[in-house]
């Protein structure tokens, strides 16, 4: 008879060690949305800048800017161009 | 004693059948709406949308892309001083004051304003500190090139339920890879009432939409677009069209309407301009499609280019109809390659009628006329061939140089292509690869369609048309050092039963070089003023467009 007795005062002791335990833990982590809140606002903070920087490097590196501001510099396309199709012969034989 | 005991026992085991009978009904049939009610007592269920995917040109540059914009929302029963409030509205979002007073005094918690804004603008808006005013982040469409390819990506409207949904071209065509799924999730909050990181993307359901990789070549359609544009103006054109394939795979490489439109502000527009002309108008190609009806003939070996046309001395009467060349100027006992060279409309009667009704649509159909071409944009059209017992023999004749039929560039571009790929018809295609939301991409690979002429055929007409370029009607055109291989077009076109000589539709296609093709290219002008011929007009803007390509692929010339 002792040998369960035992058993069942440890039983009874693990749980109401876990109660306090979950009880202590659900109390820490209970307010923690406040903090996960801060971290998802910076977060979400970044992914906003991330993506103002993405459009901006887009705009920049887009063929439309690049050409209005080559444009603007005064570079222009050339005019005559010339290819060289056959090659000149050093000597003609007579 | 024995019925006492026996009685408690079953009462007692009745007892419990009964609890693991209801215990079963709650944990196993009830499960999932105790679930749901437990979850609605610490939290709330939050759609969570998402982001449209991209559109890629072949460098991986997002010509389409989406960009942060937020939805502007009131609380009228927050709002304590409704006028100035609509004030500073009305100035920061440049609304209409009275649509704002407007929604301001609805009975109602949540009144959308407007949407779209942009972050300056909504950071603007937050430091009045204005009360009952609040935002939400959306995400909208931001075009880096502006209105480059507008008629090929289409543009993004609303639907009936007000959700984000494609219109023409690839949004279109692609809207159901490009929007993703919504989903929708338990938002938990803490003891504060503070939202807790709540595993929402795995639980949502909510799939962001795929991208798209064209192989839309960025400077190729950027050369086309400018070229275009400058050359309506320059010989009074009311509209053009260019399209440039790889014929080897029918992948598009630029594709350029104009007038086109802005996407950014699709509304601003009619909705004619929405409409991506090169695969929705239909037009008689005139002497582009010449080099089609030749070939066919080549293939049958009922002609080769040495064979002399007997009936090339004057015009010619079918039917009771009298047809003549473009500029009256007849030859005699005329070659098919001299035919082509001198865009010959006789001699081409005499191809047709060689043909004969039977192989002129069987070789039509092959090379994809009265069909779609399959290619992966909203909006395509295909006007069909009239039947084989409504064929007369005007109708043959005429067809053979490319009147009284009514074709899509699309259409031509790709049977030329054709001609370029030793006979084999590629279905034509803008989109190269998918790439979902987890990165994996799918290549859509090169299908051929058909082969409408032999390889050997293909290589005789690609000689012609290399000899009508270098010695045709836009011989004083041409690129020195490249073969290039190419036909001139000049349609008149019908109004009201006749052909108004006075406005024609202007076109020039071919393919560079003329030996081993790295790209086919189709011009078209709408009513050219300056010149009513293609040679004039749509030919000029063809060399210099392939002129920069060539240079552009690194292509050295290499003698006629």
């Amino acid at each position: 008879m002792r040998k369960p007795a035992f058993t069942i005062g440890f039983l009874i002791i693990v749980i109401l060690a876990l109660s306090v335990a979950k009880a202590f833990v659900s109390n820490r982590i209970s307010t923690s949305g406040s903090a996960l809140g801060v971290t998802r606002d910076k977060i979400n903070a970044y992914k906003i800048e991330n993506t103002l920087l993405s459009e901006k490097l887009y705009s920049l590196s887009s063929l439309t800017y690049v050409f209005s501001q080559a444009n603007g510099l005064g570079f222009v396309q050339g005019k005559s161009k010339f290819v060289i199709t056959y090659p000149i012969p050093i000597a003609i034989k007579q | 004693m024995t019925w006492r005991y026996r009685f408690t026992f079953l009462i007692l085991v009745s007892f419990f059948i009964l609890v693991i009978c209801r215990l079963f009904y709650w944990q196993v049939i009830k499960a999932q709406e105790l679930s749901v009610l437990g979850q609605l007592q610490y939290g709330r269920t939050v759609t969570v949308f998402p982001q449209r995917g991209e559109i890629r040109s072949s460098d991986g540059f997002p010509i389409v892309t989406n960009k942060i914009s937020y939805l502007v929302f009131a609380n009228p029963k927050e709002i304590k001083d409704k006028n100035a409030t609509i004030n500073l509205l009305s100035q920061v979002l440049s609304l209409d004051a009275a649509s704002i007073s407007a929604n301001l005094s609805l009975d109602k918690f949540w009144v959308p304003l407007t949407s779209g804004i942009d972050t300056q603008t909504k950071d603007r808006l937050e430091k009045l500190n204005l009360q009952g005013i609040g935002f939400q982040q959306q995400y909208s469409r931001f075009y880096p090139e502006a209105s480059l390819a507008a008629q090929l990506v289409g543009f993004v409207g609303k639907d009936e339920a007000g959700e984000d949904k494609g219109y023409f071209g690839l949004e279109g065509y692609y809207n159901r890879l490009l929007k993703g799924k919504t989903g929708s999730a338990i938002q938990i909050h803490d003891a504060f009432g503070k939202p807790i990181l709540a595993r929402l993307n795995q639980q949502s359901g909510q799939i962001d939409g795929s991208s798209l990789i064209l192989s839309l070549n960025r400077p190729i359609q950027f050369l086309i677009e400018r070229v275009l544009k400058k050359s309506i103006d320059k010989y009074g054109a009311t509209s053009g069209m260019v399209g440039v394939m790889d014929p080897k795979t029918g992948e598009i490489l630029a594709m350029a309407s104009y007038p086109n439109f802005d996407p950014r502000n699709y509304q601003d527009y009619s909705e004619k301009f929405y409409r991506n002309t090169f695969i929705s108008d239909t037009y008689e190609p005139g002497s582009t499609f010449k080099p089609l009806v030749m070939s066919g003939a080549l293939d049958a070996k009922l002609v080769t280019p040495q064979t002399r046309c007997t009936i090339c001395s004057g015009p010619i009467s079918v039917s009771g109809y009298e047809l003549h060349t473009w500029d009256d100027k007849y030859y005699k006992d005329t070659t098919m390659t001299e035919v082509i060279q001198h865009s010959d409309n006789t001699g081409m009667v005499f191809v047709a009628q060689k043909l004969g009704v039977d192989r002129m649509i069987n070789y039509l159909e092959k090379f994809g006329m009265g069909d779609a071409t399959g290619i992966d944009l909203q909006g395509e059209v295909a006007p069909s061939l009239k039947p084989e017992n409504q064929w007369y023999a005007v109708d043959l004749a005429t067809t053979g140089f490319g009147q009284g039929i009514s074709v899509t560039p699309i259409e031509i571009l790709t049977a030329i292509s054709a001609i370029a790929n030793n006979g084999k018809r590629m279905e034509p295609h803008v989109v190269s690869a998918v790439e979902n939301s987890d990165g994996v991409i799918v290549k859509i690979p090169p299908k051929v369609v058909d082969t409408p002429i032999s390889p050997e055929a293909a290589k005789v007409m690609a000689e012609m048309m290399v000899n009508a370029v270098n010695k045709g009607e836009a011989s004083w055109t041409k690129l020195d050092g490249y073969r290039v291989a190419g036909k001139t077009g000049t349609a008149s076109i019908p109004v009201d039963g006749h052909y108004d000589e006075t406005k024609t539709i202007t076109s020039f296609v071919g393919f560079a070089p003329a030996d081993d093709p790295k790209f086919s290219m189709i011009v078209i002008l709408n009513k050219p003023t300056t010149s009513i011929y293609g040679a004039e007009t749509a030919a000029p803007i063809f060399f210099e467009i392939a002129k920069n390509i060539l240079s552009y692929y690194g292509i050295v010339p290499s003698g006629q």
